[in-house]
């Protein structure tokens, strides 16, 4: 009974400060980005026309995203003004830690395709590149910027590329209201199949659970946005909302307002998704890889559970295969009938029950 | 349609009736949908799928980001409250959705429906919409950061007005259902007793025990033994249901502060209750009673007593609108005593027999120095809280309580201009600095002591002397002036022009000398209750005139009818009932000034003489 709020149990170092200074939180000020460094390069496992395989994932320093405006993306702390040869720099440095992997993923924090970030004679190098040494790479972009001028040369560069979008959500006022994403899922529709119609090949990436969605709502919407967006999908990849730095879904966790999903939730909508996606026919392959899972910043359970339903959704990823996850729902936990009252909550959406749970 | 039953401060009792079912607030509306666990024995219920039978039911479902509406699988009576489905966005976030349902709201306003949801920015017509139940979106958010809630309580109500309903949804535990009902919410919820539950959280009231430990409870629900969580909800249900029953009747009785103090068990709503206190006094302070009946006496056994609204208004009134009797210029500082009135107390009286022994009596001025009230001139005994109130006492002071009480007394004894002071008191030697350098202190170890006593009589001899004897009549009139302008503010003195006073225990009669009564002083009351005759020297003068429609007020007069009222009325105060600036009647105010401005109907003043009767005793 001592400085909890109505809701919770105090907080362990690293949480939202409680009191009344928390809504005032600012992140504390990066150092300046060196513009020869890229953002983060690492090996992962993944799988290729279902075989395992091994992904070298490079996010490169540029510029930065052009709308960055999302309210759970915290990737434009990450941006510095990066010349052609600092990218080149970056991505020669990068590759020379690559481990033998067939997959490359190349990101930037914005849109690869937008040329103000990596410009057009630059991306034809590095794509050509990429082309000579893997057997499948992806990059990503904003779908204002998968013009068909700028797919037709990417894909001369590098047959066979996969150009991944953030959907993030189906649904207009998720995309408007929640994630502010600046474009409808009509935008991306067009894009994909202009993708798909010049030989390429599209991922996309969904969010699990928004900011201002409850438990239930973020489910039902990942798994819609899945089914909506499958039949111009040749990956769809479902991603758990994790707490970056300096963003309004932080500030939100900081005032309890918001709290990152439910590993089972991430689980059934995996589970739903793929289900639907087989039922209709399409050969899309679902991913769901969680940033930060098991972690107050991640989708979490109680955390006895997180790692057997990690492990579920990383074989469901690499094989298709459903046994894992359907496993961890049959063994079960104690917070498997707290995750279920959670989502019978959503009967009723003026209660932000979030706050009432641990997080 | 609501009724208020009863006030308490910001609280209310009320009922509200939709669809010949009707609930009492303040209450906590139980949760039912088929997924989750079910409590049967509350009144009210907030329902994801049809009606509970026989009982007051709100409806809630659907989801503004999936555009699905309430689910067809539920018909609902025809004109249900529904609780619409909008997503929970704190007000002053950067972010823009703020606007997003805005929109949505306004079609869900439009069909005029009794529930609207409020949040961020306030519709301009909350105040005059016919919506009878407010849902505070982020009350719970809020209650994290105590200066927030206390914040957006005030803007909530001042724009919302204070005759309907306010639901806090995902509050309602045990421990906080007192101090929110204090803050004017009427309806709470059961979400947080099952998230409770599901940790294995007992809830009582400012306790919280292990749901494994045996023997902590006997309600029906631990009686039938188990301690998984659906034993552990369904004790949390009765445990909020039995506070909730006892929040009502604490209101009834005018009791709810001491209630709310006896849970503080949560750092946020000590908080909470501290920014309300001390930030909020001005909008706060209205709503309170300035007379409460004795069995309410006011028990201030904490820290958080200190800083009530009626305590800080009595301090202030006396430094603002306070003057002493004129021919009292020798100041007696004295104890206060367990007893009330203090005149009644054995210790007074043998103070009252030393003074009356020296033979001009009415050249003193006794005051009584007592925390937390701070001062209290003896004309003023019986006005709430000084006539009826508690304390601990055991000799040790905190700090905040010695700086209140020296300031007090160090700004009332300079504003008095007095000739002398003598300080009768003992174990109060931090006062010191408060007193003139010409203090004399008399109190010793025990100031009703012989010796002491003695020391009394010798210091006030010395100042009385050479002083001209001021006769009862005239002490008694400057004391009832004092005590008038207290009440009414400045202009109040009028009441008492050569008035004759008639004692009669603890009561006070006061005539204008030549038979016609024009106000009593009951202790009980601790108000003077004025005649029409005493009515007609205030008229024009104070600020206790509510002016009416042209009727002549009988009984009750009704909001409808009124048209004006000053500003410093609050619930329980002496009113002259005017039209046009003639008298119509004096009568008991029945709520504040504010609520006046506001209240749509019911009972705004009791009638207690009108222009039909002869202004006589009660």
């Amino acid at each position: 009974m001592s400085d909890e709020g109505p809701g919770g149990p105090p907080e362990e170092e690293e949480g939202p400060e409680e009191g009344d200074e928390a809504g005032a939180y600012e992140h504390p000020r990066r150092p300046p980005q060196d513009p020869r460094e890229y953002v983060a390069s690492w090996s992962e496992r993944d799988s290729l026309d279902g075989k395992d395989d091994r992904a070298w994932v490079l996010i490169l320093r540029t510029r930065g995203c052009s709308w960055a405006r999302c309210s759970m993306c915290g990737y434009h702390g990450e941006a510095a003004a990066a010349t052609p040869d600092d990218l080149l720099h970056q991505f020669g440095t990068a590759l020379d830690r690559r481990r033998g992997e067939n997959i490359a993923k190349v990101y930037t924090s914005g849109s690869f395709l937008d040329e103000r970030e990596v410009p057009p004679e630059l991306r034809r190098r590095l794509l050509e590149e990429l082309f000579g040494n893997f057997k499948r790479v992806v990059i990503e972009s904003r779908p204002e910027y998968v013009t068909g001028p700028a797919v037709r040369d990417a894909l001369s560069a590098c047959p066979g590329l996969e150009i991944a979008m953030g959907l993030e959500s189906a649904s207009p006022r998720v995309l408007s209201h929640s994630v502010r994403k600046g474009f409808l899922f009509t935008d991306f529709e067009e894009r994909a199949t202009l993708v798909r119609r010049l030989g390429g090949r599209v991922r996309a990436y969904l969010l699990l659970k928004p900011p201002f969605l409850g438990e239930k709502e973020a489910l039902e919407d990942a798994v819609a946005s899945a089914l909506k967006a499958a039949p111009v999908c040749d990956t769809i990849s479902i991603n758990p909302v994790n707490v970056q730095r300096g963003t309004v879904v932080e500030q939100l966790w900081r005032q309890r307002i918001y709290r990152p999903p439910w590993l089972w939730s991430a689980g059934e909508a995996v589970l739903r998704a793929s289900r639907g996606i087989r039922e209709a026919g399409c050969a899309t392959r679902l991913v769901c890889a969680p940033t930060a899972a098991g972690r107050r910043r991640g989708a979490h359970n109680c955390g006895r559970c997180d790692l057997s339903v990690v492990a579920g959704l990383e074989a469901l990823s690499l094989t298709g295969s459903t046994e894992g996850l359907e496993g961890a729902f049959a063994r079960g936990c104690g917070c498997l009938a707290e995750w279920r009252e959670a989502l019978e909550m959503g009967a009723f959406p003026v209660i932000n029950y979030d706050a009432l749970l641990p997080r | 349609m609501i009724e208020i039953l009863a006030r308490d401060g910001l609280a209310r009792e009320m009922k509200w009736t939709h669809d010949g079912q009707s609930l009492h607030s303040p209450n906590l509306l139980f949760l039912r949908s088929r997924g989750l666990l079910h409590f049967g024995r509350g009144d009210g219920f907030l329902s994801a799928d049809g009606a509970v039978e026989g009982k007051f039911t709100l409806f809630s479902g659907g989801s503004w980001f999936l555009e699905r509406p309430m689910a067809a699988s539920s018909p609902l009576p025809p004109s249900s409250p529904v609780i619409p489905a909008f997503p929970n966005i704190p007000a002053g976030l950067e972010a823009a959705p703020g606007e997003a349902y805005a929109a949505s709201l306004q079609g869900f306003r439009a069909s005029g429906g009794p529930v609207l949801p409020v949040t961020g920015e306030y519709p301009p017509d909350l105040a005059s919409n016919g919506a009878e139940l407010l849902v505070y979106a982020g009350a719970l958010e809020h209650s994290f950061r105590p200066r927030q809630f206390a914040e957006e309580l005030v803007r909530l109500k001042e724009a919302a007005g204070y005759g309907r309903l306010v639901y806090a949804p995902g509050l309602g535990e045990p421990a906080h259902l007192s101090f929110l009902a204090y803050c004017g919410i009427d309806l709470f919820d059961s979400a947080p007793l099952l998230a409770a539950a599901r940790r294995g959280h007992k809830l009582l009231p400012g306790w919280r025990a292990d749901a494994t430990e045996k023997g902590v409870c006997h309600c029906p629900a631990c009686e039938g033994g188990g301690e998984g969580p659906e034993t552990v909800y369904m004790h949390n249900c009765y445990a909020a249901l039995s506070e909730v029953r006892l929040v009502r009747s604490a209101i009834r009785g005018g009791r709810l502060r001491e209630l709310v103090e006896n849970r503080l068990s949560d750092a946020w709503q000590v908080a909470a209750l501290r920014h309300l206190d001390l930030r909020h006094y001005e909008f706060c302070e209205r709503f309170f009673p300035v007379a409460r009946p004795a069995s309410a006496g006011m028990r201030a056994l904490g820290r958080a007593s200190l800083t009530r609204p009626e305590i800080a208004r009595f301090q202030r009134r006396v430094l603002e609108r306070y003057r002493r009797p004129p021919s009292a210029p020798v100041l007696l500082l004295l104890p206060c005593s367990a007893r009330k009135p203090y005149s009644s107390s054995l210790s007074h009286r043998s103070f009252r027999g030393q003074i009356d022994r020296l033979g001009n009596p009415g050249a003193v001025h006794e005051v009584v120095v007592t925390s937390p009230l701070g001062v209290v001139p003896m004309e003023l005994q019986s006005f709430y809280p000084a006539g009826s109130y508690d304390i601990p006492v055991s000799g040790d002071w905190d700090e905040t309580e010695i700086r209140v009480l020296r300031d007090q007394l160090a700004r009332f004894i300079s504003a008095g201009r007095y000739s002398g002071v003598v300080c009768h008191l003992s174990g109060m030697d931090f006062l010191g600095g408060a007193l003139p350098p010409t203090a004399v202190s008399t109190g010793g170890a025990r100031a009703t002591s012989h010796s002491s006593l003695e020391d009394m009589g010798r210091a006030l001899a010395g100042l009385l002397e050479g002083m001209p004897k001021v006769g009862r009549r005239k002490a008694d009139a400057e004391r009832i002036a004092s005590l008038s302008r207290f009440q009414f503010g400045p202009g109040g003195e009028a009441l008492a022009e050569c008035c004759e006073v008639q004692r009669r225990g603890n009561d006070r009669r006061v005539t204008d000398g030549r038979r016609t009564q024009l106000a009593l002083l009951q202790h009980e009351r601790g108000l003077l209750s004025l005649t029409m005759d005493g009515a007609r020297r205030l008229l024009g003068r104070t600020g206790y005139e509510v002016e009416i429609g042209d009727f002549r007020p009988s009984g009750t007069v009704f909001m409808p009818g009124v048209l004006s009222a000053g500003r410093d009325i609050r619930p329980g105060d002496e009113v002259l009932v005017t039209h046009a600036g003639a008298l119509r009647g004096v009568g008991v105010a029945l709520m504040s000034s504010s609520e006046m401005e506001r209240a749509k109907k019911g009972g705004a003043v009791r009638m207690r003489h009108h222009l039909s009767t002869k202004g006589g005793g009660e």
